[in-house]
């Protein structure tokens, strides 16, 4: 039985199946979507009890759960960013704090602002096309863009990152 | 910078390592849900946005007949065995912790769902009886279509084992909460997004029946807050 179907009808393993097999690309794109580790389990989490609600849209016929599942996520994150206050619940987060510079190094937080200060458009393909690789046909159906959108986005956010980013090309230079 | 050294600095970004709570609040509230979902409400869905109008028509047609139908449909369950109804009511909490009733509803369990009887609003008679047929025409429509819902047995099986299990489901951890109305409760705490957590009063002598649930919104110095509840105020025993 369609793992879907079963969780719908109470099945808790099958429900569990789909989470586990799905859940970390997506917490990876809604953590690089939010900047908040609270934010994306909460949109995760949000978004797998959406596929048990009877007014769920998802319909396997149009389009595999993986991107379905990548969409909702988008939707969810990209709406809570608008909600909250930009800086304090993206930005801030990825700070160097005291605690947070054992763990982060500040090269990593440089990268994350990168990222993060790209306009929402370019973002969000750009994680879905560098850090999760998915093909830019699937970023097209997640995102609801055209190919070709999808494509120049894409391109203005990596010469947009080149820029950004350039002063860490020497160091790797350097490194090399 | 050419694109393979993009590629290696943009790869500097870690993501950290997932909570493991996130997987025993998906499984929490993943119950939950099962003890939430009330299948009228799907055929209300399924009346489409081209029929509402004919459906608004004929429900203000009904108001005035349907006050006087619904104790009559309570009492006489065309097909449905209903062992007991619930009177419950849903609170809202201001931040100086006064509350306010928002709906009072009656209520059944049926096969893991919860199916409304009616519902009523305070100071809003219109609301009310607008609600009361909807929810009349959902019972009506959900008894009717009984015989043809029997599933492949799965679901009654998980669900006796969920009941059998004190109300939890395999691998969860519930903890013994407060009496309520006089019968004993599990407590299922979950995570709710936007800073908010709940909790789920289930008793196991009613097929797990929530008798409660709250909401607590975290304030800014990191405390919680009830901002809504339900509450289980009378259990009707039906012969």
């Amino acid at each position: 039985m369609d793992p879907l179907k079963a969780a719908r009808n109470g099945q808790e393993a099958a429900f569990l199946q789909l989470f586990d097999e799905h859940h970390l690309p997506l917490f990876r794109f809604a953590y690089r979507l939010t900047g908040s580790v609270a934010d994306a389990e909460d949109v995760v989490q949000e978004c797998f009890l959406q596929l048990l609600r009877p007014e769920c849209s998802y319909d396997s016929r149009r389009s595999e759960i993986r991107t379905y599942l990548f969409g909702a996520v988008r939707n969810q994150a990209l709406k809570r960013l608008r909600r909250n206050d930009w800086a304090k619940s993206g930005l801030e987060q990825l700070s160097p704090s005291p605690e947070g510079q054992v763990l982060r190094t500040e090269f990593e937080c440089a990268v994350a602002r990168a990222v993060m200060q790209l306009p929402e458009t370019q973002r969000e393909v750009l994680i879905l096309a560098h850090y999760e690789q998915l093909p830019l046909a699937e970023i097209a159906k997640v995102t609801g863009l055209e190919l070709g959108a999808v494509k120049s986005r894409l391109q203005r956010a990596r010469n947009g990152l080149k820029e950004a980013l350039a002063i860490y090309a020497t160091d790797l230079e350097r490194k090399r | 910078m050419n694109d393979q050294e993009l590629d290696d600095i943009l790869n500097g970004w870690d993501v950290p390592p997932v909570s493991g709570s996130l997987r025993e609040n998906i499984v929490a509230r993943f119950a939950a849900s099962l003890e939430r979902r009330i299948p009228p409400k799907r055929w209300a869905s399924w009346l489409g946005a081209r029929n509402a109008a004919v459906t608004i028509m004929c429900a203000l047609a009904l108001v005035v007949f349907v006050n006087k139908a619904v104790p009559q449909v309570r009492k006489n369950f065309l097909l449905l065995h209903v062992p007991f109804t619930v009177d419950s009511e849903f609170l809202r909490y201001a931040d100086d912790e006064s509350s306010s009733v928002e709906m009072y509803t009656t209520s059944f369990t049926h096969d893991g769902y919860e199916v409304q009887l009616s519902r009523s609003f305070p100071d809003q008679p219109f609301r009310t009886a607008l609600s009361q047929v909807v929810d009349w025409i959902g019972l009506l429509v959900f008894d009717v279509s009984l015989p043809f819902s029997k599933g492949s047995g799965k679901h009654e099986r998980a669900r006796a084992e969920f009941i059998k299990n004190g109300c939890a489901a395999s691998g969860q951890i519930v903890s013994p909460g407060e009496a309520i109305l006089g019968y004993r409760t599990v407590a299922v705490h979950f995570n709710v997004p936007d800073n908010q957590r709940g909790t789920l009063w289930m008793a196991p002598d009613l097929s797990c029946f929530g008798l409660k649930f709250t909401i607590e919104t975290k304030r800014p110095d990191g405390t919680f807050h009830l901002a809504r509840a339900r509450r289980a105020v009378r259990i009707n025993l039906l012969p």
